[in-house]
């Protein structure tokens, strides 16, 4: 039977606000769960954005009782607004290994009870804070208690999971199968955190809301985009990890695919999920599947050597804890990718991160054409460079624009100047953390800052050739010291088509 | 949010003078606009312009504090107005430069204090005009008082900023009513309001109490005048209950009483803050046993707060104005 309407609903949903209804985090007792999620979800209730219908029920390997998981949501928000003891009374745990099928038929039993306690309507989002390794097996338990389907009529059963999905190409489509087979496609939230920092989502803003910037969006006035994805920080103990990751399947493959599909893509009929999804995928379908041979002269990968790091003398990579010393594994790499469409056609994007980089920072930058003829003489513009659009995506969120302006006095010089917008200086609000957004978005039902399944399964297209060339070894392993912009090849990669790295 | 509206402003440069003529304030915000370019990390930046008529000097406390506060959510030009039509005439100044540092940003903004005798007093739009910024929108914040309609000012606001609770009787509430179906006008009270508004609209979300609004056969509000009549007024309008069946009663704090009777057997709905709290509460109970529980906390400064959130939704309201309407039915 369908509910009839809260007619004093009207008019407060101008933000948007979860429904009533469970968030089932599995991984519970994890690092992810404690740093980001359960925070996240107190900023959402500390925000009034949750129903007083919510609970947390968390389940994970870790023995723990109700109260145990309680105490443990109490002391990963030690500030928390009063209505997060709300959320903390009403949620519950259950512990079980995700092999188990009995576990499943707990959290079916215990889901069950809090619905009935709070007069919850059914909606279910279960999240998969877990290594990847246990997606497959927790979506079949799901599937095996009937918990991947509503539970009433007008109620949502979503999965949200978290990146990598998969290691290759191979792997996320039997990931993707594996999935498939309990929930449909509909169901599915793929997280990328990078999604929901509110300047990737400026990207869009800057490009669709405003008429000055599409039309030199293009081939015809650009001559190159960089990307830039770095990072001041190394392993930071998490060694073991980055072993099986590596820069190109820990960002390239998902942070900056999603920037690069934004900064492509071609202006939605509306920004809804499926106007913004479609695009994104024919933008990154217009990418050039790298061959052997492009990936040999267009693909850098390298490795950190001890160096200084913020005036830290800092390891090599190899010697950092829980790394082979004899580790082949990139911390660094630099590409040149091509786009064969109508508006990207001859110019290429030039792509870099790594980590033990001089600082961090992620940005875009659309270097402009230089202009037909110079009408100054050599001297007067000697210190004048094309212009260029930088969208700083972090830290320091904003847009600078460099154009030349004559300098002042009798002759004629003309020199660079940058116009540079902070959001920080337009709005000074906090914004919602990138964990807080999406939560928010999954429960709610909006899956525009989601990946869809074709989107992952064609980055990984255009990924999956270089991993492929560098296991035969056709790629050889560069070193950069600790605290520079990365080895000379990176440097030799773009210089030989004309331009340089920019020095952000 | 919480940390940018509790930023604090600093002045850089001050500059005051008067009997003045409206060109000579121009001078002194480009002087001192001068000077901030000695602060290379600071940036010019706003997102409207934000007007304050003060004319009593508690108004004028209240606003100054309050908008420099603000200024950390909303960058804004800042004009406070103090007109007296029963002075002589003549006009004051005084511009300040202020700085305010919001994480790794240093922002700048001016703010303009008018003192207007005479005439001119009512004529405020003239004046005002010189220093808005362009193409941004213009909130005209009345302090602590209810604009007359035919006030010239009320020309160059994008939208007006009112609170109702100075408008407590049945008659002031009409008369704000029209003004609204003209102008664009925002409530403080109304977003004042908003915990126990969404606290209520909460416990009718589970569908073990949805079914419960068509059998509210009476509602109590108390609190003082206007909250209590707006909520009321609320109430009426969206449930579709008679006035005859609410309550309005004296209080320190606000508190929402609904009772329902349905087939199934009663239930009360209760939204209140306790006493010595800044807290509010909300209750479900349905036969006899609590059904449904939450809790907001309220900012620990009420106005910067209820003003951040106006800002922020400078648009019309109908459901305000659909409740405005139904209080001015509510018998006190």
């Amino acid at each position: 039977m369908e509910l009839p309407n809260n007619p004093l609903a009207e008019g407060l949903d101008a933000t948007r606000k979860a429904p009533p209804g469970v968030l089932v985090v599995f991984g519970a007792s994890g690092d992810l769960t404690h740093r980001k999620l359960l925070p996240a979800i107190a900023q959402l209730s500390r925000r009034r954005l949750l129903s007083p219908t919510f609970a947390v029920v968390g389940v994970a390997r870790t023995e723990l009782t109700d109260d145990g998981f309680r105490e443990l949501m109490m002391d990963a928000v030690p500030d928390a607004a009063p209505s997060w003891s709300d959320v903390v009374k009403q949620s519950r745990y259950v512990v079980g290994d995700y092999v188990d099928a009995g576990t499943f038929k707990k959290l079916a039993s215990v889901l069950q009870e809090v619905e009935n306690d709070l007069g919850a309507t059914g909606n279910r989002t279960f999240y998969l804070a877990t290594v990847p390794a246990v997606f497959e097996e927790v979506a079949t338990g799901l599937g095996g208690v009937g918990l991947n389907r509503p539970a009433a009529p007008d109620t949502a059963v979503r999965l949200v999971i978290e990146k990598p999905f998969g290691r290759d190409l191979e792997s996320a489509r039997q990931l993707d199968s594996a999935l498939h087979r309990v929930f449909s496609e509909d169901q599915i939230y793929r997280i990328d955190h990078y999604l929901g920092k509110e300047t990737v989502q400026n990207v869009l803003a800057l490009r669709f809301a405003n008429a000055i910037f599409e039309p030199l969006w293009n081939r015809s006035y650009l001559d190159h985009v960089q990307i830039t994805v770095a990072e001041s920080l190394g392993v930071e103990g998490r060694g073991g990890f980055y072993e099986t990751a590596g820069a190109l399947r820990d960002i390239v493959q998902n942070h900056v695919m999603q920037v690069l599909s934004l900064t492509l893509m071609e202006p939605p009929g509306s920004i809804d999920a499926q106007g913004i999804r479609d695009e994104k995928v024919k933008a990154l379908r217009s990418v050039l599947i790298p061959t052997l041979d492009y990936v040999k002269t267009n693909v850098v990968r390298a490795q950190y050597d001890s160096g200084w790091s913020e005036g830290i003398a800092v390891p090599a990579y190899r010697q950092e804890r829980d790394v082979d010393p004899k580790s082949e594994t990139e911390t660094f790499v630099a590409m040149k990718l091509e786009v064969d469409n109508w508006r990207w056609a001859g110019v290429p994007i030039y792509i870099r991160t790594g980590k033990r980089l001089p600082k961090r920072l992620t940005e875009v930058a659309l270097q402009f054409k230089a202009v037909p003829h110079l009408a100054f003489g050599r001297a007067e513009t000697r210190d004048l460079r094309p212009n260029a659009l930088v969208l700083r995506i972090q830290p320091d969120e904003g847009v600078a624009l460099r154009f030349g302006a004559k300098v002042p006095g009798q002759a004629f010089t003309v020199r660079d100047v940058l116009m540079d917008m902070s959001y920080g200086t337009a709005f000074l609000e906090d914004p919602p953390e990138a964990y807080e957004r999406l939560l928010l978005d999954a429960m709610v039902g909006d899956p525009t800052l989601f990946i869809r399944s074709d989107e992952v399964d064609q980055a990984w297209k255009i990924v999956d050739p270089i991993l492929k060339a560098w296991q035969e070894r056709a790629v050889p392993l560069a070193g950069y010291a600790a605290g520079t912009w990365g080895p000379r090849q990176a440097g030799d990669l773009m210089e030989r088509d004309g331009p340089q790295w920019r020095t952000p | 949010m919480a940390n940018a509206v509790a930023a604090h402003a600093t002045a850089v440069d001050t500059w005051q003078a008067e009997g003045i003529r409206l060109s000579d304030v121009s001078g002194a915000l480009g002087a001192l606009r001068d000077q901030s370019r000695g602060h290379h990390t600071s940036a010019r930046t706003a997102v409207m312009t934000l007007v304050a008529v003060a004319p009593e000097d508690e108004q004028a406390y209240d606003a100054t504090d309050v908008l420099r506060v603000l200024a950390g959510h909303h960058p804004a030009r800042i004009i406070i107005l103090r007109p007296d039509p029963d002075q002589v005439a003549t006009l004051g100044a005084r511009a300040t430069l202020y700085a305010l540092d919001a994480d790794h940003h240093r922002t700048n903004f001016e703010e303009i204090i008018l003192t207007v005798g005479g005439q001119a007093a009512k004529h405020l739009d003239s004046l005002v005009e010189s220093f808005t910024l362009s193409d941004l929108p213009v909130a005209v914040w009345y302090v602590r008082s209810i604009p007359d309609a035919t006030d010239p000012l009320l020309s160059v606001a994008t939208a007006i900023l009112i609170d109702s609770r100075d408008a407590p009787d049945p008659g002031e509430l009409r008369g704000l009513l029209r003004l609204a179906r003209r102008r664009t006008m925002v409530d403080l009270s109304w977003n004042r309001l908003a915990p126990w508004r969404e606290l209520m609209r909460g416990l009718f979300d589970s569908p073990s109490t949805r079914g419960l609004v068509d059998a509210i056969t009476h509602i109590e509000v108390a609190g003082k005048t206007g909250p209590r009549r707006l909520l009321g007024g609320w109430l009426a309008a969206q449930t579709g209950v008679a006035p005859r069946k609410i309550a309005l009663s004296d209080a320190r704090h606000v508190s929402i009483h609904l009772t329902a009777t349905g087939a199934g057997g009663a239930a009360t709905f209760t939204v209140e803050r306790p006493e010595g709290q800044r807290l509010v509460v909300a209750e479900a109970v349905v036969d006899g046993s609590t059904a449904i529980r939450a809790t907001a906390a309220l900012p620990e400064d009420a106005l910067p707060a209820s003003l951040a959130a106006a800002l922020t939704r400078l648009q019309p309201d109908g459901i305000w104005e659909r409740a405005l309407s139904a209080a001015t039915a509510l018998e006190d």
